[in-house]
């Protein structure tokens, strides 16, 4: 019983994250061509998605969860469940009973969700006319045009983000179940992660506060995990959600194509590399086309360009297996990139572009250098002590100093990897205040590697004896279909 | 895969910390039904764009009231001033009036993009009704 239950609430998850990305592939492919998405799109896309896991079952049935689910598990489901579905229904509560209350999500998402919801197209004033205020016309518009869908479909779109909330914790479950983590493992990692003080504030970055982060946060921890089980639908769907949720979804993306890179399994590469691709090409496409109101004439620098990146990093990988051009693959990697990237974001952006302002004088980066401590410092501060995130991200340096596993690896990777990235906006932003631009990004920068942290903690279980560990024995990851 | 924690016994103190954070959190439950809770109804009590500016400790709520009630929803409100601070929260208070530049409409102008610009009585003066936005405040001028 216990089984069949988390194989379907593994699936329900993954349909899930598929319809959001089947919503925004469909909603950017329309407004590239100018034209109005329908209202039904929604009802196909989650038929789609679901005719997508049948599909994929079909081709490999889901393995059962192991270890197999003991005496007592139940009750320990039972409870967990139980209390994500109280939390959710304060969180829906919280969506649903007003706009959004705070900063980002009425003053940035909420306008264009109501703009989207009356009709979903590009193709009108607010979005075509420079003169009508609206605020950061080019951000990415996965966001909206969810709420807007739902909107239209059902009159209440923010129940999305107690949706995200409830696919999150869903997700973080199963996929520690996949991996071979007991029930109690698994559950307390979702119900850690649920019960984060910031997951639940009702300020900005909390699930129903309106802000992005809860989605941007459920992409990181679905790329991540696909890395973990090398899912390559998972892996995809991650990818696409971070490219059209937020502007740094983009660099987490490229992000995540190079830990893919870093591992040995080409099919994850290829297709890591494959939907980074064309979620970029779609999402800069339309970028330049909202930068330019609509009158710009299509970019083929674009998908040219993401091209080229796509096939030097598949070409790279062959050469990555090879002992004698692994070093000078890594050096030359390392410098195409460093001068790449800044070059690349630059002449993607037109003018006022969302990096713009932090690339316009890349010479900060090296008069900042002497704050990096400070920052670094910052990024502790505000993740082990005053970021409301509980004591989630001192589980993580606990895990990482005293309990790595083969399953961690590519979790604490990730990690690393965020505390530079993190780091950088504070090194290249505009700003003359360090401590008050902190105390307003930071939090909120940390929360959308919360899912990660907690699933490191979970994946810290697996392989300690029962007598040990909340009920957690040996497995083998189940490699994706 | 799935190699056993170096020292086995951080696998119980990892859960013993992770137990500390979740009873952490089932404490603080009952309060963020209390905050949520008293957003809401200050919420509903100032309106859209009004709680907004009163948290943020930022002017204008008045301006954005009078708009509200004294212009048509499918009107064009002008603005000048400031691009960030208060007049951030006026589109979604306003909505779904339009927020127009007055550098891309004329005060003079009597529509714009199919709609009627907003005009009104305020202050013993009659005309246009322009929003101006500092980084602080915003305010009703009639032109």
């Amino acid at each position: 019983m216990t089984s069949a239950l988390e194989n379907w609430l593994g699936r329900a998850a993954e349909v899930a994250l598929t319809t959001f990305v089947l919503v925004g592939f469909a909603a950017l492919v329309v407004f590239l061509g100018h034209g109005e998405v329908s209202t039904f799109v929604l009802p196909a896309a989650i038929a789609l998605a679901i005719g997508l896991q049948w599909w994929r079952r079909a081709k490999a049935p889901a393995p059962t969860p192991t270890p197999t689910p003991m005496a007592g598990d139940s009750l320990w489901l039972l409870a967990a469940a139980t209390l994500l579905v109280g939390v959710a229904v304060l969180l829906t509560w919280g969506a649903l009973a007003t706009a959004s209350r705070t900063w980002d999500g009425a003053a940035m998402w909420d306008p264009k969700s109501a703009l989207l919801a009356a009709r979903m197209t590009l193709e009108q004033t607010a979005f075509r006319d420079a003169g009508v205020y609206l605020h950061s016309r080019d951000y990415p518009l996965l966001q909206p045009v969810l709420v807007a869908a739902i909107e239209r479909l059902a009159g209440c779109g923010r129940v999305l983000f107690p949706l995200v909330f409830v696919v999150h914790c869903t997700l973080l479950f199963t996929v520690l179940r996949r991996v071979g983590a007991g029930v109690r493992a698994a559950a307390i990692a979702a119900v850690g992660f649920a019960l984060t003080p910031m997951v639940l504030s009702p300020g900005g970055g909390g699930v129903d506060s309106g802000y992005a982060e809860a989605l941007l946060s459920l992409a990181v921890t679905a790329s991540v995990s696909g890395l973990v089980l090398k899912d390559r639908l998972l892996v995809v769907v991650g990818i696409a959600l971070l490219t059209w949720t937020k502007p740094e979804g983009g660099l987490y993306a490229s992000v995540v194509v190079m830990l893919a890179w870093l591992g040995r399994e080409r099919r994850v590469v290829l297709s890591a590399t494959a939907g980074w691709a064309i979620a970029m090409t779609l999402w800069l496409v339309l970028q330049r086309d909202l930068q330019s109101l609509g009158r710009g004439s299509f970019a083929w620098s674009i998908p040219l360009v993401v091209a080229m990146v796509g096939v030097a990093v598949v070409v790279s990988h062959r050469l990555l297996a090879s002992r004698r051009a692994k070093g000078i693959t890594l050096v030359a990697v390392v410098v195409v990139a460093a001068v790449g990237v800044p070059f690349l974001l630059q002449h993607f952006e037109v003018g006022g572009g969302v990096f713009a302002g932090y690339l316009q004088s890349p010479a900060r980066l090296l008069e900042r250098l002497t704050l990096a401590p400070q920052i670094l410092g910052g990024v502790a501060n505000w993740a082990w002590l005053r970021g409301r995130f509980g004591i989630a991200f001192v589980l993580v340096v606990v895990v990482a100093v005293c309990a790595r596993n083969g399953l961690t690896r590519e979790p604490l990777r990730w990690l690393a990897c965020m505390v530079v990235v993190v780091a950088l906006p504070f090194l290249l932003a505009p700003f003359d205040d360090l401590a008050s631009h902190m105390r307003a990004t930071m939090p909120r920068l940390l929360c959308h590697h919360l899912g990660v942290a907690w699933l490191v903690v979970g994946l810290a279980w697996v392989g300690v004896p029962a007598a040990r560990a909340p009920r957690a024995a040996p497995a083998v990851a189940a490699p994706s279909p | 895969m799935g190699v056993a924690l170096r020292w086995p016994a951080v696998s119980r103190v990892l859960l013993v910390l992770a137990g500390i954070h979740v009873v952490w959190g089932l404490v603080r439950l009952p309060r963020m039904v209390v905050d949520r809770q008293d957003e809401i109804a200050g919420y509903r009590a100032a309106g859209a764009g009004v709680w907004q500016l009163a948290t943020a400790k930022l002017q204008g709520g008045k301006a954005l009231v009078w708009l509200r009630d004294n212009t048509a929803p499918d009107a064009v409100v002008l603005h000048e001033g400031g691009v960030r601070g208060p007049i951030e929260f006026a589109a979604c208070a306003l909505a779904p009036r339009l927020l127009v530049a007055t550098t891309a409409c004329a005060v003079t102008e009597a529509s714009y993009a199919g709609r009627t610009v907003a005009k009104g009585s305020y202050g013993g003066r009659s005309g246009t009704v322009v929003l101006v936005a500092s980084e602080t405040d915003l305010r009703i001028e009639v032109r």
